[in-house]
């Protein structure tokens, strides 16, 4: 589909003495879904960080079509239609699961303040208006039964779910994935290999990282594997998967995810 | 309690407290109209408290300082420069609107602790700063004889006058914060309170927010003390000494957050509570404070607290 | 000038004393207790009372006010604090509670003593030095000598005894302990912390208020200067706590004696406002977390 790539160009970041990323740079294209994987520590999560605008890089840049998002702020970030989401997923406690999709659908609103101070009829208009879609939206992701519910309550995989409900409910044109599959169970992770893909094939662009690497494989069209803060091999899947250096990498942290499954 | 019945409580407790309001304002004495004048001045101020900290999240307790801004300004405007009190009045909450942007910008990016203590400190620099800045603020003597507001020709210095008045200004207060409670801007700021960083992802701008927050509090609290001060005549340091920094908080507490009975039911009980103990008369302050200490300890969450916490 | 210095210095010192206790029971306990600089006010008021109201000898009338401050500082961890972090209640009522505290000691002082500030006995009468043409209290050399040699053995304390090591593992620990609640043992170090410090403020209130005065409302005075000067060396850091602590006492004693004592307070929080706006971790620069 059109729409520009999410382009990063020789992302470096330092945390005091030690490298996080280096010179990374990878590109993500809208209908399409990238997979980044890399050994622990190799840098995945500080990525999505640099991207979303969380963590600033000390050099590069990253680009979305023809804006700079290097400096910008996170929320301008999401703004522009670059989404995240965090590994720890995190509820917005005290708020119930209907309202944080609400917080997801913030940037559709468009009344001012003083607007809503004077309680314009507009403002009603355009509250009644999303939240109808924010119903939809729980109906699709099958969260409407948990409406009512304090988001802090929630299962482990409702809250993964939530999270990514509410991130798409932000309409994004790029969405950043951190770890989203870690700690869900086979057939949470069959729904969200769905979901995924029901995602690029409405045209969006997807930053997959996660540690599942199978699950990585399956999906995406296109890899970057990492470690120790650089790019050591990208590209078709297939060619990666076969590549020795990739393989190096992951002998010792496949060893130690087969003894764990 | 559940939500529902805490809904059902609240609309009740609204209608109860208009209740209270108008009985006073009929046949009420006079120590009860000043009292309850007193009280709606106290609300607003901790209504600004809990849009800032209840629902913003932000740990201030720099509430007294805009106090201070609108108390002073109100003063020193309608007597050293002849100003008509309204004018004097709106005047004083625009330069608390100033205050709040600038002060607002370094120090709403601390987070938790450090937020609490820079608020305090300004607090009590401001406390210190009307006390020394003789020249300005006639200093610990204070200002009296501040000019009552007048409507048109009607001079508003009458207990019931005011009264109303003071109500009519807390209800406004109410308005204000139920109408951003219930819109997406209220749901903003709990993002902001509950999960700062989500929020940001999801396209919030966290700081302009949590501006707001602090700016619209500001411009209550700076109401609040330009009408206390025209209402009781004078201004001075004492008005916002640590005590009042600590009041506020109390008020806001002890009634508990989260709606607008909470505030007032705090501004009441701590109003009150000091002539209940009038007769103890030198221990008055000590029992009181050992009260509150006490209340809060068992009491985290506040009478009318929210459902979660 | 050099009275200024002497002042600046010997204040300075009482700023440190409550700054480390400040920095130390944040390490511990993550909590800012606000009512430190109480016990400051507690051990010069309560010597005077020990002293000058029930007549005791004046070295025992010293150790009863310092005995005073330190109760305080336990009822406070055992009656307010602890409580409340059991709880779990947030950081911010916390700091409500012993700001309320604070309030409640200064004025069951202000019953008990009156409001008149009062004043005692040099610790070693007829001390005094010579600079040239002035004549410095020996008092302010007594505070200054006394202030280190309490800090170094402190340092000690915490480097090389059991009790230190325990202490030092409630600081390491002190976000899971608040996350997860303390462990028995580490009460009793935390409860010993507690109470070391306020008898330490105790202490320094004694030392002191024979150079200067004390009246009830000197514990809020203190527990700000002390605080601001527990950020501006680096909140958290003992070696901060002494450098702000004597920085900001010869800042203070200057704009004393150059401009007006009306500034003195309005010039420290100006500081802590900037401070923390700019420069949270003040000269040492640990950063500290948040809670």
């Amino acid at each position: 589909m059109t729409g520009p790539d999410l382009v990063l160009a020789k992302i470096t970041k330092r945390f005091g003495g030690l490298i996080a990323v280096s010179d990374l740079s990878l590109a993500v294209s809208p209908g399409s879904i990238h997979g980044l994987i890399g050994p622990n520590g190799a840098g995945k999560s500080t990525t999505i960080g640099l991207i979303s605008g969380f963590i600033r890089p000390d050099a590069g840049s990253v680009a979305f079509g023809e804006r700079d998002l290097t400096r910008l702020a996170p929320f301008a970030i999401a703004g522009l239609g670059v989404a995240r989401t965090f590994q720890q997923a995190a509820p917005l406690a005290g708020l119930t699961v209907y309202e944080n999709v609400l917080v997801g659908m913030h940037m559709r609103y468009r009344s001012g303040l003083g607007a809503v101070l004077l309680q314009m009829p507009g403002v009603a208009r355009e509250s009644r208006a999303i939240a109808g879609s924010a119903g939809e939206l729980l109906d699709a992701f099958g969260l409407a039964p948990l409406a009512q519910t304090d988001a802090k309550l929630l299962t482990f995989g409702q809250l993964r779910f939530l999270e990514i409900a509410r991130t798409i409910a932000s309409t994004p044109k790029i969405l950043l994935l951190d770890e989203p599959a870690a700690g869900l169970n086979q057939a949470e992770r069959d729904r969200l290999a769905a979901l995924i893909r029901g995602f690029r094939d409405r045209g969006i662009g997807v930053l997959l990282v996660d540690h599942d690497v199978p699950f990585v494989f399956d999906l995406c069209d296109r890899m970057t594997v990492m470690n120790f803060g650089s790019v050591i091999a990208a590209g078709d899947p297939d060619q990666v998967r076969r590549d020795p250096i990739v393989r190096d990498a992951y002998l010792g942290a496949e060893a130690e995810g087969e003894a764990a499954t | 309690m559940s939500e529902p019945i805490r809904r059902k409580l609240e609309r009740a407790g609204l209608v109860a407290i208009l209740a209270v309001v108008v009985a006073v304002a009929i046949g009420g004495s006079r120590l009860a109209v000043y009292n309850f004048t007193i009280i709606a001045l106290q609300a607003m101020v901790v209504i600004s408290l809990n849009l800032l900290l209840g629902l913003a999240g932000q740990v201030s307790f720099a509430q007294t300082t805009f106090m201070a801004v609108g108390g002073y300004g109100s003063a020193v405007l309608t007597l050293r420069l002849g100003l008509n009190p309204w004018l004097a009045l709106f005047i004083s909450a625009f330069m608390s609107l100033a205050v709040a942007l600038v002060v607002g910008r370094p120090l709403l990016r601390l987070r938790g602790h450090y937020l609490a203590m820079a608020t305090f400190a300004l607090a009590l620099g401001t406390y210190s700063f009307v006390g020394a800045a003789t020249p300005l603020t006639n200093g610990s003597i204070g200002i009296s004889g501040v000019p009552p507001l007048a409507l048109g020709s009607l001079s508003l210095d009458s207990p019931l006058s005011f009264y109303v008045l003071s109500w009519i200004a807390c209800g406004l207060t109410m308005l204000v914060y139920a109408v951003i409670a219930n819109s997406y801007i209220g749901r903003a700021m709990r993002a902001v309170a509950t999960g700062q960083d989500v929020a940001a992802a999801l396209g919030v701008n966290v700081t302009a927010y949590k501006g707001l927050a602090f700016a619209i509090a500001a411009v209550i609290a700076s109401l609040a003390g330009s009408l206390y001060v025209e209402f009781t005549s004078f201004v001075g340091p004492d008005l916002y000494d640590i005590g009042m920094v600590v009041n506020v908080f109390l008020m806001l507490f002890i009634g508990g957050r989260g709606s607008n009975v909470g505030p007032i039911l705090g501004a009441a009980l701590l109003t009150m509570a000091p002539q209940y103990l009038a007769g103890l008369e030198q221990f008055q302050n000590l029992v009181f404070f050992v009260f509150l200490l006490v209340l809060i300890l068992v009491w985290p969450a506040g009478i009318f607290g929210p459902v979660r916490n | 000038m050099i009275l200024v210095i002497a002042i600046g210095l010997a204040t300075g010192c009482v700023y440190a004393v409550v700054a480390v206790g400040y920095s130390t029971i944040y390490r511990t306990t993550a909590v800012v207790n606000f009512a430190q600089g109480s016990y400051v006010m507690i051990g010069g008021f309560g010597t005077y009372w020990f002293y000058g109201v029930a007549h005791w000898p004046y070295p025992l009338a010293i150790l009863a006010g310092i005995a005073v401050a330190a109760l305080t500082g336990f009822v406070l961890w055992i009656a307010v604090v602890l409580p409340l972090w059991r709880r779990r209640a947030p950081s911010y009522i916390v700091l409500l509670e012993t700001i309320v505290f604070g309030v409640i000691v200064s004025t069951a002082a202000l019953l008990v003593l009156g409001p008149m500030p009062q004043t005692l006995p040099p610790w070693i009468p007829g001390f005094a030095l010579a600079f040239g043409d002035s004549r410095v209290d020996g008092q302010y050399v007594v505070v200054a000598a006394a202030t280190i040699l309490l800090l170094g053995s402190c340092s000690a304390v915490l480097r090389f005894t059991a009790l230190g090591r325990a202490m030092r593992a409630c600081a390491a620990s002190r976000e899971t302990s608040a996350l997860l609640g303390i462990a028995s043992e580490r009460i009793g170090a935390i409860a010993f912390t507690a109470t070391a410090t306020a008898a330490l403020g105790g202490l320094g209130g004694a030392l002191i208020t024979p150079a200067q005065f004390t009246s009830s409302d000197a514990g809020l005075a203190y527990g700000v200067f002390g605080f601001v000067a527990a950020v501006l060396g680096g909140f958290g850091s003992l070696g901060g706590a002494l450098i702000g602590g004597l920085l900001l006492g010869l800042i203070d004693a200057a704009v004393g004696r150059y401009l007006s004592s009306n500034y003195q307070t309005v010039i420290s929080f100006g500081i802590l406002l900037a401070l923390l706006a700019f420069r949270p971790q003040g000269i040492v620069g640990e950063q500290w977390e948040e809670s």
